[in-house]
């Protein structure tokens, strides 16, 4: 436990030295989970775009008879 | 060299392409990392000089040294659009660009945090520190122009100018320490010499600047991935791809 807390202590950098390597994988993390994230609106608007098309195939089927 | 390249001009297969690597280089990424970082952090002896501080290089080293390379790929990208007009290669200094603008961010950050109990201050306007900063303008730059047109035709062809006329910052950065008086200390290693620097500290060094490599080209993958799909939304094979159903079908 004390060898632990020796070696957080970082010989008295440990502030320095811990927040660098928090912001440093807070940031690439970041660029991960928002990748993932415009992927998800990709998907949302793929879908939309789909479910467009088939209406407007269906509304031309439907309106074809008739003439 | 052209016929061999040209299936990858189409975006389909680029994509394909991208998604096999992205895990190969996602796993190895993560292990080499995990192993350099942990060495650095527990099993490295410290500095005699700088004491623990000194662990920081090994994020910024790294960080720094790849801000500069992903620049240097994006310019690459931006010659082959402007000389060749291969769109997804276009479609490249979008994927890249975040992610050298974080490297850079990484690299000021953690840079700014050693400094401050080493030279007592956070931040100087020195000839190293400011041309680093100059390339993570030339990044926000690069992607606000990628998306300032209406015509995102004309945003690439903007970007990759901007991209291209940048790159002269690329042997500022580098030699910037040689060439003026500056608070920031020479290389630790050069392709020349002997390393400055004991071999208990340098393997974890070579490890991380492997690990950051790798990582550097697993998050562009992701991020062109999901460019390619932006701009072949709608396509059969992109529903497909997103939702496991054809558009057209």
């Amino acid at each position: 436990m004390d060898k632990l807390l020796q070696w957080l202590h970082m010989g008295g950098y440990g502030v320095y030295v811990w927040s660098a390597f928090f912001v440093t994988f807070l940031l690439l993390a970041g660029l991960a989970i928002h990748a993932v994230w415009v992927r998800k609106g990709l998907a949302q608007q793929s879908e939309r775009l789909q479910q467009r098309r088939s209406r407007l195939k269906r509304r031309q089927q439907s309106s074809k008879p008739q003439e | 060299m052209w016929r061999w390249l040209h299936p990858l001009a189409k975006p389909e297969t680029s994509y394909r392409l991208a998604d096999k690597l992205l895990p190969w280089f996602s796993i190895l990424a993560v292990l080499v990392l995990s192993i350099g970082l942990v060495w650095g952090l527990v099993f490295a002896p410290a500095d005699y000089q700088q004491g623990d501080s000194f662990r920081i290089m090994y994020i910024h080293v790294p960080a720094a040294i790849f801000s500069m390379s992903v620049y240097f790929a994006m310019a690459a990208a931006a010659f082959i659009v402007l000389v060749w007009q291969w769109k997804i290669s276009g479609w490249f200094i979008q994927a890249a660009a975040p992610v050298g603008a974080v490297l850079t961010a990484i690299a000021l950050i953690t840079g700014a945090i050693w400094g401050k109990p080493t030279w007592g201050t956070w931040w100087v306007w020195d000839a190293r520190l400011t041309s680093e900063l100059i390339l993570l303008f030339l990044y926000a730059g690069v992607l606000a122009l990628y998306y300032a047109f209406e015509d995102s035709k004309k945003g690439m062809k903007a970007a990759a100018i901007l991209a291209l006329v940048g790159v002269v910052n690329l042997p500022i950065i580098h030699f910037s320490v040689e060439w003026w008086n500056t608070l920031h200390q020479g290389a630790s290693i050069t392709k020349f010499e002997a390393p400055s620097i004991a071999p208990s500290m340098l393997w974890p060094l070579l490890l991380a600047l492997l690990g950051f490599a790798l990582l550097s080209v697993a998050l562009v993958l992701l991020r062109l991935k999901n460019e390619i799909l932006r701009q072949e939304l709608g396509k059969p094979w992109v529903s497909k791809e997103l939702h496991g159903e054809p558009s057209n079908g």
